[in-house]
Protein backbone atom coordinates (compact mmCIF):
# COMPACT_ATOMS: atom_id res chain seq x y z
CA UNK A 1 0.00 0.00 0.00
CA UNK A 2 1.17 3.59 -1.09
CA UNK A 3 1.28 6.12 1.60
CA UNK A 4 0.66 9.88 0.82
CA UNK A 5 4.31 10.86 1.45
CA UNK A 6 5.62 8.21 -0.72
CA UNK A 7 3.20 9.08 -3.70
CA UNK A 8 3.54 12.54 -3.61
CA UNK A 9 7.27 11.89 -3.29
CA UNK A 10 7.12 9.85 -6.81
CA UNK A 11 5.00 12.16 -7.97
CA UNK A 12 7.55 14.84 -7.94
CA UNK A 13 10.18 12.89 -8.88
CA UNK A 14 8.70 12.12 -12.15
CA UNK A 15 7.93 15.71 -12.90
CA UNK A 16 10.76 17.28 -11.41
CA UNK A 17 13.46 14.56 -13.20
CA UNK A 18 12.45 15.42 -16.89
CA UNK A 19 12.64 19.34 -15.59
CA UNK A 20 16.33 18.32 -14.14
CA UNK A 21 17.47 16.62 -16.87
CA UNK A 22 16.14 19.58 -19.42
CA UNK A 23 18.65 22.29 -16.99
CA UNK A 24 21.70 19.50 -16.59
CA UNK A 25 20.92 19.19 -20.40
CA UNK A 26 21.02 23.26 -20.81
CA UNK A 27 23.98 23.84 -18.37
CA UNK A 28 26.26 21.41 -20.77
CA UNK A 29 25.38 23.12 -23.77
CA UNK A 30 26.56 26.42 -22.52
CA UNK A 31 29.45 25.04 -20.61
CA UNK A 32 30.52 23.46 -23.37
CA UNK A 33 30.44 26.19 -26.13
CA UNK A 34 32.51 27.97 -23.33
CA UNK A 35 35.18 25.13 -22.86
CA UNK A 36 34.83 25.48 -26.99
CA UNK A 37 35.93 29.05 -26.65
CA UNK A 38 38.45 28.40 -24.30
CA UNK A 39 40.33 26.09 -26.45
CA UNK A 40 40.73 28.35 -28.87
CA UNK A 41 41.67 31.43 -27.00
CA UNK A 42 44.36 29.50 -25.98
CA UNK A 43 45.34 28.09 -29.09
CA UNK A 44 45.37 31.71 -30.37
CA UNK A 45 47.90 32.58 -27.31
CA UNK A 46 49.88 29.68 -28.31
CA UNK A 47 49.59 30.89 -32.11
CA UNK A 48 50.42 34.52 -30.87
CA UNK A 49 53.52 33.65 -29.18
CA UNK A 50 55.42 31.46 -31.90
CA UNK A 51 54.47 33.94 -34.07
CA UNK A 52 56.17 36.53 -32.07
CA UNK A 53 59.35 33.81 -31.08
CA UNK A 54 59.41 33.46 -35.29
CA UNK A 55 59.17 37.55 -35.48
CA UNK A 56 61.87 37.91 -32.64
CA UNK A 57 64.08 35.38 -34.31
CA UNK A 58 63.67 36.95 -37.58
CA UNK A 59 64.47 40.78 -36.34
CA UNK A 60 67.04 40.26 -34.07
CA UNK A 61 69.00 36.52 -34.23
CA UNK A 62 69.81 33.84 -36.98
CA UNK A 63 71.36 35.42 -39.99
CA UNK A 64 70.18 39.19 -38.82
CA UNK A 65 73.04 41.38 -37.93
CA UNK A 66 75.34 39.61 -40.05
CA UNK A 67 72.73 39.60 -43.38
CA UNK A 68 72.18 43.32 -42.27
CA UNK A 69 75.47 44.46 -41.99
CA UNK A 70 76.20 42.55 -45.50
CA UNK A 71 73.63 44.63 -46.76
CA UNK A 72 74.54 47.65 -45.75
CA UNK A 73 78.10 47.06 -46.85
CA UNK A 74 76.82 46.91 -50.52
CA UNK A 75 75.22 49.64 -50.24
CA UNK A 76 78.23 51.42 -49.32
CA UNK A 77 79.95 49.91 -52.27
CA UNK A 78 77.12 51.03 -54.47
CA UNK A 79 77.22 54.90 -53.34
CA UNK A 80 81.43 54.73 -53.27
CA UNK A 81 81.46 53.07 -56.48
CA UNK A 82 78.84 55.99 -58.00
CA UNK A 83 76.39 53.40 -59.32
CA UNK A 84 73.80 55.46 -58.28
CA UNK A 85 70.32 53.80 -60.31
CA UNK A 86 71.40 50.00 -58.29
CA UNK A 87 71.91 52.09 -55.18
CA UNK A 88 68.43 53.58 -55.20
CA UNK A 89 67.05 50.06 -56.07
CA UNK A 90 68.21 48.49 -53.07
CA UNK A 91 67.97 50.81 -50.57
CA UNK A 92 64.16 50.24 -51.72
CA UNK A 93 64.46 46.93 -51.70
CA UNK A 94 65.83 46.85 -47.96
CA UNK A 95 63.02 49.59 -47.00
CA UNK A 96 60.09 47.49 -48.65
CA UNK A 97 61.55 44.21 -46.75
CA UNK A 98 62.24 46.25 -43.36
CA UNK A 99 58.75 47.25 -43.53
CA UNK A 100 56.75 44.16 -44.27
CA UNK A 101 58.63 42.98 -41.27
CA UNK A 102 57.26 45.98 -39.09
CA UNK A 103 54.33 45.63 -39.89
CA UNK A 104 53.80 41.59 -39.77
CA UNK A 105 52.05 40.93 -36.34
CA UNK A 106 49.41 38.67 -38.27
CA UNK A 107 49.21 35.05 -36.82
CA UNK A 108 48.35 34.41 -40.65
CA UNK A 109 49.15 35.51 -43.95
CA UNK A 110 48.88 34.90 -47.45
CA UNK A 111 51.34 32.98 -49.96
CA UNK A 112 50.97 35.80 -51.93
CA UNK A 113 52.26 38.22 -49.27
CA UNK A 114 54.71 35.81 -47.90
CA UNK A 115 55.73 35.40 -51.86
CA UNK A 116 56.17 39.31 -52.03
CA UNK A 117 58.20 39.75 -49.02
CA UNK A 118 60.84 36.48 -50.14
CA UNK A 119 61.01 38.20 -53.16
CA UNK A 120 62.72 41.16 -51.78
CA UNK A 121 64.98 39.33 -49.24
CA UNK A 122 65.89 38.04 -52.73
CA UNK A 123 66.85 40.86 -54.63
CA UNK A 124 69.13 41.75 -52.03
CA UNK A 125 71.13 38.53 -52.00
CA UNK A 126 71.42 39.15 -55.49
CA UNK A 127 73.36 42.57 -54.89
CA UNK A 128 75.55 40.08 -53.22
CA UNK A 129 75.61 36.89 -55.07
CA UNK A 130 75.65 38.77 -58.06
CA UNK A 131 75.50 36.15 -61.17
CA UNK A 132 76.37 32.84 -58.39
CA UNK A 133 72.51 32.84 -57.56
CA UNK A 134 70.09 31.56 -59.59
CA UNK A 135 66.19 31.67 -58.32
CA UNK A 136 63.22 30.10 -59.64
CA UNK A 137 59.55 29.93 -58.36
CA UNK A 138 57.01 27.45 -59.65
CA UNK A 139 53.36 28.26 -58.24
CA UNK A 140 49.88 27.02 -58.51
CA UNK A 141 47.74 30.11 -59.37
CA UNK A 142 45.22 28.67 -56.75
CA UNK A 143 47.12 28.89 -54.20
CA UNK A 144 47.99 32.62 -54.03
CA UNK A 145 45.01 33.28 -51.71
CA UNK A 146 45.95 30.53 -49.65
CA UNK A 147 46.53 31.52 -45.89
CA UNK A 148 49.97 30.20 -44.30
CA UNK A 149 52.16 30.96 -41.36
CA UNK A 150 54.32 34.76 -41.71
CA UNK A 151 58.43 33.48 -42.78
CA UNK A 152 57.37 30.09 -43.63
CA UNK A 153 59.23 30.08 -47.06
CA UNK A 154 62.16 33.01 -45.51
CA UNK A 155 63.16 30.45 -43.07
CA UNK A 156 63.65 27.59 -45.65
CA UNK A 157 65.12 30.19 -47.81
CA UNK A 158 67.87 31.84 -45.09
CA UNK A 159 68.60 28.07 -44.29
CA UNK A 160 69.87 27.45 -47.83
CA UNK A 161 71.32 30.62 -47.33
CA UNK A 162 73.22 29.65 -43.94
CA UNK A 163 73.73 26.27 -44.61
CA UNK A 164 74.21 25.65 -48.15
CA UNK A 165 75.64 28.78 -50.47
CA UNK A 166 77.22 31.07 -48.13
CA UNK A 167 79.50 27.36 -46.98
CA UNK A 168 79.90 25.83 -50.70
CA UNK A 169 81.88 26.65 -53.50
CA UNK A 170 80.40 27.04 -56.75
CA UNK A 171 76.83 28.34 -58.37
CA UNK A 172 73.45 28.95 -55.90
CA UNK A 173 70.49 27.36 -57.16
CA UNK A 174 67.60 27.51 -55.10
CA UNK A 175 63.75 26.56 -56.18
CA UNK A 176 60.73 27.12 -54.53
CA UNK A 177 58.04 25.19 -55.48
CA UNK A 178 54.23 25.36 -54.15
CA UNK A 179 51.41 23.44 -55.23
CA UNK A 180 48.31 21.88 -54.19
CA UNK A 181 47.51 18.14 -53.88
CA UNK A 182 44.15 17.20 -52.98
CA UNK A 183 43.20 19.54 -49.97
CA UNK A 184 46.78 20.31 -48.76
CA UNK A 185 49.29 22.39 -49.90
CA UNK A 186 52.76 21.41 -50.33
CA UNK A 187 55.74 23.78 -49.85
CA UNK A 188 58.90 22.54 -51.48
CA UNK A 189 62.23 24.60 -51.23
CA UNK A 190 65.18 23.32 -52.85
CA UNK A 191 69.23 24.05 -52.95
CA UNK A 192 71.67 22.35 -54.75
CA UNK A 193 74.29 21.88 -52.53
CA UNK A 194 74.35 18.07 -50.92
CA UNK A 195 74.96 18.54 -47.27
CA UNK A 196 76.19 15.77 -45.05
CA UNK A 197 73.85 14.02 -42.78
CA UNK A 198 75.24 14.21 -39.88
CA UNK A 199 74.41 17.84 -39.70
CA UNK A 200 71.13 19.15 -38.32
CA UNK A 201 72.39 22.26 -36.57
CA UNK A 202 70.94 23.19 -33.46
CA UNK A 203 69.66 26.84 -34.90
CA UNK A 204 68.07 25.23 -37.94
CA UNK A 205 66.48 22.72 -35.90
CA UNK A 206 65.12 25.60 -33.81
CA UNK A 207 63.49 27.17 -36.50
CA UNK A 208 62.36 24.33 -38.21
CA UNK A 209 60.65 23.60 -34.23
CA UNK A 210 59.28 26.78 -34.78
CA UNK A 211 57.61 26.25 -37.95
CA UNK A 212 56.44 23.03 -37.39
CA UNK A 213 54.64 24.71 -34.19
CA UNK A 214 52.98 27.30 -35.85
CA UNK A 215 51.70 25.21 -38.75
CA UNK A 216 49.83 22.88 -35.90
CA UNK A 217 48.75 25.76 -34.15
CA UNK A 218 46.78 27.33 -37.12
CA UNK A 219 45.44 24.35 -38.61
CA UNK A 220 44.50 22.06 -35.22
CA UNK A 221 42.48 20.00 -37.45
CA UNK A 222 44.26 19.41 -40.41
CA UNK A 223 47.57 17.43 -41.58
CA UNK A 224 50.68 19.38 -41.06
CA UNK A 225 54.47 18.31 -41.45
CA UNK A 226 58.13 20.04 -42.16
CA UNK A 227 60.39 17.50 -42.92
CA UNK A 228 64.17 18.31 -44.54
CA UNK A 229 65.29 15.97 -47.23
CA UNK A 230 68.74 15.07 -47.99
CA UNK A 231 68.84 13.81 -51.57
CA UNK A 232 71.55 13.37 -54.58
CA UNK A 233 71.14 16.18 -56.46
CA UNK A 234 70.67 18.78 -53.24
CA UNK A 235 69.01 19.43 -50.28
CA UNK A 236 65.05 20.35 -50.06
CA UNK A 237 62.79 21.20 -46.71
CA UNK A 238 59.20 20.06 -47.62
CA UNK A 239 56.42 21.54 -45.85
CA UNK A 240 52.37 20.33 -46.15
CA UNK A 241 49.50 22.16 -44.42
CA UNK A 242 45.41 22.03 -45.20
CA UNK A 243 44.61 24.31 -48.01
CA UNK A 244 42.10 27.29 -47.18
CA UNK A 245 41.49 30.18 -49.11
CA UNK A 246 41.89 33.70 -46.94
CA UNK A 247 38.04 35.07 -47.24
CA UNK A 248 36.87 31.48 -46.27
CA UNK A 249 37.84 32.54 -42.51
CA UNK B 1 103.21 46.69 -53.77
CA UNK B 2 100.73 44.09 -54.50
CA UNK B 3 97.92 43.68 -52.39
CA UNK B 4 95.50 40.45 -52.64
CA UNK B 5 91.64 40.89 -51.77
CA UNK B 6 89.69 37.91 -50.78
CA UNK B 7 85.83 38.10 -50.71
CA UNK B 8 83.32 35.63 -52.22
CA UNK B 9 81.32 39.31 -52.85
CA UNK B 10 82.66 40.80 -56.48
CA UNK B 11 80.95 44.18 -54.62
CA UNK B 12 82.90 44.31 -51.89
CA UNK B 13 85.78 43.64 -54.44
CA UNK B 14 85.55 46.80 -56.06
CA UNK B 15 84.32 48.56 -52.90
CA UNK B 16 87.73 47.73 -51.14
CA UNK B 17 89.96 48.35 -54.22
CA UNK B 18 88.51 51.63 -55.19
CA UNK B 19 89.19 52.69 -51.58
CA UNK B 20 92.63 51.56 -51.68
CA UNK B 21 93.75 52.73 -55.10
CA UNK B 22 92.46 56.30 -53.76
CA UNK B 23 94.94 56.61 -51.14
CA UNK B 24 97.75 54.70 -53.05
CA UNK B 25 97.77 54.67 -56.67
CA UNK B 26 100.69 52.88 -56.99
CA UNK B 27 99.33 50.00 -55.18
CA UNK B 28 98.88 46.69 -57.27
CA UNK B 29 95.67 44.85 -56.50
CA UNK B 30 95.01 40.75 -57.06
CA UNK B 31 91.43 40.07 -56.39
CA UNK B 32 90.33 36.19 -55.53
CA UNK B 33 86.35 35.05 -54.50
CA UNK B 34 87.71 32.09 -53.32
CA UNK B 35 90.73 30.81 -51.21
CA UNK B 36 92.12 28.70 -53.60
CA UNK B 37 92.46 31.49 -56.38
CA UNK B 38 93.85 33.16 -53.51
CA UNK B 39 96.55 30.67 -52.87
CA UNK B 40 97.06 30.47 -56.75
CA UNK B 41 97.85 34.48 -56.71
CA UNK B 42 100.23 34.34 -53.71
CA UNK B 43 102.26 31.24 -55.82
CA UNK B 44 102.59 33.50 -58.37
CA UNK B 45 102.71 36.89 -56.57
CA UNK B 46 105.13 38.75 -54.15
CA UNK B 47 101.85 39.44 -52.30
CA UNK B 48 102.93 42.09 -49.30
CA UNK B 49 99.12 42.18 -47.82
CA UNK B 50 96.79 40.57 -47.92
CA UNK B 51 92.60 41.02 -47.03
CA UNK B 52 90.61 38.34 -46.18
CA UNK B 53 86.72 38.24 -45.43
CA UNK B 54 86.09 35.52 -42.83
CA UNK B 55 83.20 34.33 -44.61
CA UNK B 56 84.13 33.01 -47.38
CA UNK B 57 82.61 29.13 -48.97
CA UNK B 58 85.12 26.78 -49.11
CA UNK B 59 87.66 26.95 -46.70
CA UNK B 60 87.30 30.11 -44.52
CA UNK B 61 89.44 33.09 -44.47
CA UNK B 62 90.52 32.20 -40.88
CA UNK B 63 91.94 28.73 -42.60
CA UNK B 64 93.50 30.20 -45.09
CA UNK B 65 94.96 32.86 -43.00
CA UNK B 66 96.50 29.79 -41.05
CA UNK B 67 97.90 28.70 -43.95
CA UNK B 68 98.76 31.87 -45.49
CA UNK B 69 101.09 32.68 -42.11
CA UNK B 70 102.73 29.26 -41.94
CA UNK B 71 104.16 29.27 -45.50
CA UNK B 72 104.66 33.49 -46.44
CA UNK B 73 105.44 36.29 -45.10
CA UNK B 74 102.54 38.35 -45.87
CA UNK B 75 100.62 41.27 -43.53
CA UNK B 76 96.89 39.95 -42.72
CA UNK B 77 94.17 41.55 -42.34
CA UNK B 78 90.80 39.82 -41.29
CA UNK B 79 87.21 41.15 -42.58
CA UNK B 80 83.76 40.04 -41.64
CA UNK B 81 80.38 41.33 -41.23
CA UNK B 82 80.21 39.36 -38.02
CA UNK B 83 80.73 41.29 -34.78
CA UNK B 84 81.76 38.11 -32.97
CA UNK B 85 84.42 37.75 -30.28
CA UNK B 86 85.41 34.51 -31.10
CA UNK B 87 86.38 35.40 -34.36
CA UNK B 88 88.20 38.14 -33.19
CA UNK B 89 90.46 36.25 -30.92
CA UNK B 90 91.08 33.63 -33.14
CA UNK B 91 92.61 35.91 -35.81
CA UNK B 92 94.60 37.62 -33.08
CA UNK B 93 96.35 34.17 -32.22
CA UNK B 94 97.04 33.55 -35.99
CA UNK B 95 98.73 36.88 -36.12
CA UNK B 96 97.52 38.84 -37.90
CA UNK B 97 98.18 42.55 -38.33
CA UNK B 98 94.15 43.65 -37.87
CA UNK B 99 90.78 42.88 -38.12
CA UNK B 100 88.26 45.19 -39.17
CA UNK B 101 84.65 45.02 -39.20
CA UNK B 102 81.57 45.54 -42.47
CA UNK B 103 80.56 47.74 -43.47
CA UNK B 104 83.53 49.34 -44.42
CA UNK B 105 84.19 52.71 -42.46
CA UNK B 106 87.07 54.72 -44.65
CA UNK B 107 88.32 56.28 -41.84
CA UNK B 108 88.83 52.89 -39.71
CA UNK B 109 90.22 51.20 -42.60
CA UNK B 110 92.91 54.24 -43.58
CA UNK B 111 93.90 53.86 -40.05
CA UNK B 112 94.96 50.00 -40.59
CA UNK B 113 96.39 51.47 -43.87
CA UNK B 114 98.14 54.53 -42.41
CA UNK B 115 101.19 52.09 -41.23
CA UNK B 116 101.89 51.11 -45.20
CA UNK B 117 101.44 54.99 -46.07
CA UNK B 118 105.32 55.59 -46.18
CA UNK B 119 105.80 51.95 -47.79
CA UNK B 120 103.19 53.07 -50.47
CA UNK B 121 105.32 56.30 -51.48
CA UNK B 122 108.48 54.11 -52.01
CA UNK B 123 109.51 52.73 -55.53
CA UNK B 124 109.23 49.25 -55.95
CA UNK B 125 112.47 47.95 -55.17
CA UNK B 126 112.43 49.74 -51.95
CA UNK B 127 109.92 47.62 -51.15
CA UNK B 128 110.96 44.79 -52.25
CA UNK B 129 113.94 44.87 -49.92
CA UNK B 130 112.14 46.60 -46.75
CA UNK B 131 109.89 42.99 -47.15
CA UNK B 132 113.36 41.21 -47.47
CA UNK B 133 114.76 42.98 -44.33
CA UNK B 134 111.43 42.38 -42.44
CA UNK B 135 111.37 38.36 -43.94
CA UNK B 136 114.52 38.08 -42.70
CA UNK B 137 115.83 40.66 -40.08
CA UNK B 138 116.78 37.78 -37.78
CA UNK B 139 119.54 36.57 -40.14
CA UNK B 140 122.46 39.04 -40.59
CA UNK B 141 121.76 40.72 -43.77
CA UNK B 142 124.08 42.18 -45.99
CA UNK B 143 123.62 44.89 -48.77
CA UNK B 144 125.39 43.10 -51.39
CA UNK B 145 123.24 39.82 -50.15
CA UNK B 146 119.89 41.91 -50.12
CA UNK B 147 120.76 43.87 -53.94
CA UNK B 148 121.55 40.40 -55.40
CA UNK B 149 118.02 38.90 -54.25
CA UNK B 150 116.40 42.16 -56.17
CA UNK B 151 118.80 41.66 -59.38
CA UNK B 152 120.45 45.55 -58.78
CA UNK B 153 123.69 47.02 -58.04
CA UNK B 154 124.50 47.43 -54.34
CA UNK B 155 125.82 50.79 -54.31
CA UNK B 156 122.54 51.81 -56.11
CA UNK B 157 120.78 50.10 -53.92
CA UNK B 158 121.97 51.78 -51.09
CA UNK B 159 121.98 55.55 -52.62
CA UNK B 160 118.31 54.52 -53.21
CA UNK B 161 117.71 53.63 -50.31
CA UNK B 162 119.02 56.41 -48.57
CA UNK B 163 116.75 58.75 -50.74
CA UNK B 164 113.67 57.04 -50.52
CA UNK B 165 113.88 55.90 -46.99
CA UNK B 166 115.65 58.67 -45.55
CA UNK B 167 118.05 56.83 -43.64
CA UNK B 168 120.67 54.82 -44.04
CA UNK B 169 120.74 50.58 -45.08
CA UNK B 170 122.53 49.38 -41.85
CA UNK B 171 120.77 52.06 -39.47
CA UNK B 172 117.32 50.29 -40.81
Amino acid sequence: MLTVEAFSLNIMIAALAPLLGAFTLLFLFIFEKRIDLLEKKTREIALERELQTALYNQLNQEIQPHFFFNTLNSILSLARLDRKTELIRSIETLSKLLKFKYQTNNTFITIDEEITYVNYYLEIQKIRFRDRLHYEFSIDPNVKQAITIPFIIQTFIENAFKHSFEKYVGEAFLKTTIEKREEEIHITVWNNAVEGTEELSLDRGLGLENITKRLELLFPDGKTSVQLINSDNGTSVLAIFPFILKYEI
Amino acid sequence: MNILLVDDEPLELEQLEYLILNKFPNWKIFKAQDASIALQIVKQHDIFLAFLDIQIPGKSGLDLAKELTQTYTIDIIMVTAFQNFEYAQTSIRLGVIDYITKPIIEAELMAVLSKYERLGRYTEQIVDAISIIHAEYSEKLTLNYLASKIHINPAYLSRKFHEEVGMGFSEY
